[in-house]
């Protein structure tokens, strides 16, 4: 062995003051590769959390001018924050499915409020392509996603209640575990609907009688803590505080054995907007003045500004109070050692439009509050923030969460990985979001508004609507035009027209599956 | 008189139950029509047959529990209050108490409030509902009306009667297996 002398040591103490300044970037690409594979390889559990109608517009982590998120910010500063992230579709049934099974709204044609995944395709969801290596897990408080959750249940091992961490209930749907789609079909959507007269007269009316008046106590005791009223579903007959339903997900979290992958659906911020009385005035008179759009005419609700600007500021203050209720769920997890060896997955399935005369997410329109939604994902032990710029789209989560646990890709995924996650930066990918809830399932889509996603690019098509939509285009950049203000698709037909014959290219591939 | 020889003949409860299977069923099966449009949309007749028979077997139980309520006055009344007059009365109690609940089921329907007001007039509802029972024993005109009515609703016991069973059958061998 040849001997270490001066000279070398020397040699060596020269690299030193290089070595400290190289330690930073060092550092992040061995941390980089440390959250990608995590300790054993995969991460121990994964874990999404999803808001309903949740507008990432109305999010400061996202630039919003109201502080609104300061919990989520401080989540982003260990994970990796998607800044064009896009829902494939602009309401629960469709966005919640894409994001389960990696596929388009025009593929697996759960576009219909209600709606269904096509039978054929019911098999491909993250549940199955997770495997039994997985304790898989599932709660919605949301009928409609839970109608798709229940397509995927003989892939979930623990179902909970929707009404779980309730103050008043009444779902019955949950006693048929047997036949548990239909359970939940004909009981809660039908039989003792909440938002209709019941269609069972006996049992119904009294049932309904019994609900409102739990519900109303409900509202009474705790009227001085939620001056608006104690949140609830519309579509589900719950009623709950923020507070109860995340101790609830926090102490079941904590109890699940690891590995474990969970999949948490909650109604708010989705209307009616309840923020208790801390974060009910948060941003009363706070000055702050959304720019005023003039009223699409697809808009049915075609409210002034006034309106829509006061409902803003319910909503922001209620997205407020989630962060706070987030920021406590960060907390536990942090206590518990969770965040050290899960993937935690914050999104939304669609977001909330306050603008162009439209109040909420029932609406054709696909301008970018509806679309736009959170998507920040922490891996385990990951210390420091990643912000990505590229479109992305809530199909490209399933094929991500599958690369991350080690598991194949299927084919069947419409999704890529998600850059800084496994995958590849690519500003020119084109990524899509469909809203055909008036077209039949099984049919080609004929009254439809697809919005596509290309570069700084936005392509909106219109189809089978009145009012001068039967075939209509609109086109934003959004890198210079956020607010989608200034309609360029007739000025720019060098861009607009290779965008639209993609955009019809992809429509007419997607309906020649369903031409008779 | 033992309870057995109290209880109506089986033709008598036959024309009361029709009315009962009428009323129940129906509204049932109106609220069905007018959710099927957006079913056909996207669930496959499978998924809506499997409805349907959750429904029917729903209204089975119900129609029975109805049922039951004038079978047991037979019982617990004088004969000559009730059980002489049992399907005319009976007929009128079930009519005027379902009608009285489609009231409230309509009013119910859109509320996130407690009817308080709603509910606090039960009682009073309910003497009113007793009253035109008991006119429509009592008046010729009305008991001879209520008992050709009943005679002719006779034929939905037969219709609604078998699909509830089949319903039923059907349900329970969904959750068994």
């Amino acid at each position: 062995m040849p001997a270490f002398s001066r000279r070398d040591f020397l040699k060596l103490s020269a690299l030193v003051p290089a070595g400290l300044a190289f330690f930073p970037l060092v550092s992040r690409l061995v941390n980089q590769r440390s959250f990608r594979q995590g300790k054993s390889g995969v991460p121990e559990n994964i874990f999404i959390i999803l808001f309903d109608a949740m507008s990432a517009r109305n999010l400061s982590v996202y630039g919003y001018p109201r502080a609104t998120t300061p919990n989520f910010t401080r989540f982003a500063e260990r994970a990796t924050v998607y800044h064009s992230h896009y829902s494939a579709g602009n309401f629960t049934t469709p966005g919640t499915t894409s994001l389960l099974t990696g596929l388009y709204p025009w593929t697996h044609r759960a576009i219909n409020e209600a709606g269904l995944v096509t039978r054929k395709l019911a098999g491909d969801n993250i549940f199955r392509a997770m495997g039994n290596q997985y304790k898989r897990v599932a709660f919605a408080q949301n009928i409609w996603a839970n109608f798709i959750v229940n397509q995927f249940n003989s892939d979930i091992d623990i179902r909970l209640a929707p009404g779980s961490f309730s103050l008043a209930q009444a779902i019955f749907g949950q006693w048929f575990q047997n036949d548990i789609g239909a359970g939940y079909r004909s009981f809660d959507d039908f039989l003792f609907k909440v938002d209709s007269a019941p269609a069972s007269l006996v049992f119904g009316t009294p049932e309904r009688l019994f609900y409102l008046d739990q519900a109303t106590k409900m509202e009474s005791a705790y009227h001085k803590q939620y001056p608006k009223g104690l949140p609830h579903s519309v579509n589900y007959p719950i009623y709950y505080r923020l507070e109860d339903v995340f101790n609830g997900v926090i102490a079941t979290i904590k109890k699940l054995s690891t590995p474990s992958f969970a999949y948490i659906h909650m109604w708010p911020p989705h209307a009616p907007y309840r923020p208790n009385r801390n974060f009910l005035s948060k941003f009363n008179a706070d000055g702050y003045q959304a720019v005023a759009k003039p009223i699409h005419p697809l808009s049915d609700n075609r409210k002034p500004q006034s309106d829509l600007d006061a409902r803003r500021v319910v909503y922001d203050g209620y997205i407020a109070n989630i962060d706070f209720e987030f920021g406590r769920l960060l907390d536990a997890f942090e206590q518990a050692g969770i965040l050290d060896k899960s993937v935690i997955v914050l999104t939304a399935d669609h977001g909330e439009m306050f603008e162009r005369g439209e109040d909420g997410h029932d609406t054709p329109l696909m301008y970018d509050p509806i679309l736009h939604i959170p998507l920040i994902i922490a891996a385990p032990g990951q210390q420091s923030r990643v912000d990505i710029f590229d479109p992305t789209n809530s199909v490209d989560v399933l094929p991500t969460l599958l690369h991350l646990a080690g598991l194949p890709i299927p084919a069947w995924s419409e999704g890529r990985l998600l850059p800084g996650l496994g995958g590849e930066t690519d500003p020119q990918r084109s990524t899509f979001s469909v809203e055909a809830k008036l077209n039949p399932a099984s049919a080609p889509l004929k009254m439809a508004t697809i919005a596509m996603r290309k570069g700084p690019y936005k392509l909106i098509h219109y189809m089978g609507y009145g009012n001068g939509f039967s075939d209509a285009y609109e086109m934003y950049n959004l890198d210079d035009d956020l607010e989608e203000m200034n309609d360029l698709y007739q000025s720019e037909p060098a861009v607009a027209s290779p965008l639209k014959e993609e955009l019809l290219s992809n429509l007419d591939a997607s309906n020649s599956h369903f031409r008779g | 008189m033992s309870i057995r020889n109290r209880i109506p003949p089986f033709k008598q409860i036959l024309a009361v139950y029709g009315i009962i299977t009428l009323i129940v069923f129906d509204w049932t099966i109106i609220w069905f029509y007018w959710k099927l449009p957006s079913w056909l949309f996207f669930l496959n007749l499978g998924d809506i047959a499997t409805v349907f028979a959750y429904s029917m077997a729903t209204n089975l139980l119900e129609s029975l529990l109805v049922l039951c309520i004038p079978v047991a006055l037979t019982i617990v009344l004088p004969k000559r209050w009730f059980a002489d007059l049992f399907v005319s009365m009976a007929s009128a109690l079930v009519i005027a108490g379902l009608g009285y609940t489609i009231y409230v089921a309509l009013t119910v329907g859109g509320l996130q409030g407690y009817p308080g007001a709603l509910v606090h007039s039960f009682p009073v509802v309910a003497i009113l509902i007793i009253f035109f029972a008991f006119l429509a024993g009592r008046i010729p005109i009305l008991r001879k009306a209520f008992e050709i009515l009943a005679d002719r609703a006779t034929i939905f016991s037969y219709i609604f009667f078998p699909i509830g069973i089949i319903s039923l059958v059907i349900v329970i061998i969904r959750n068994i297996f």
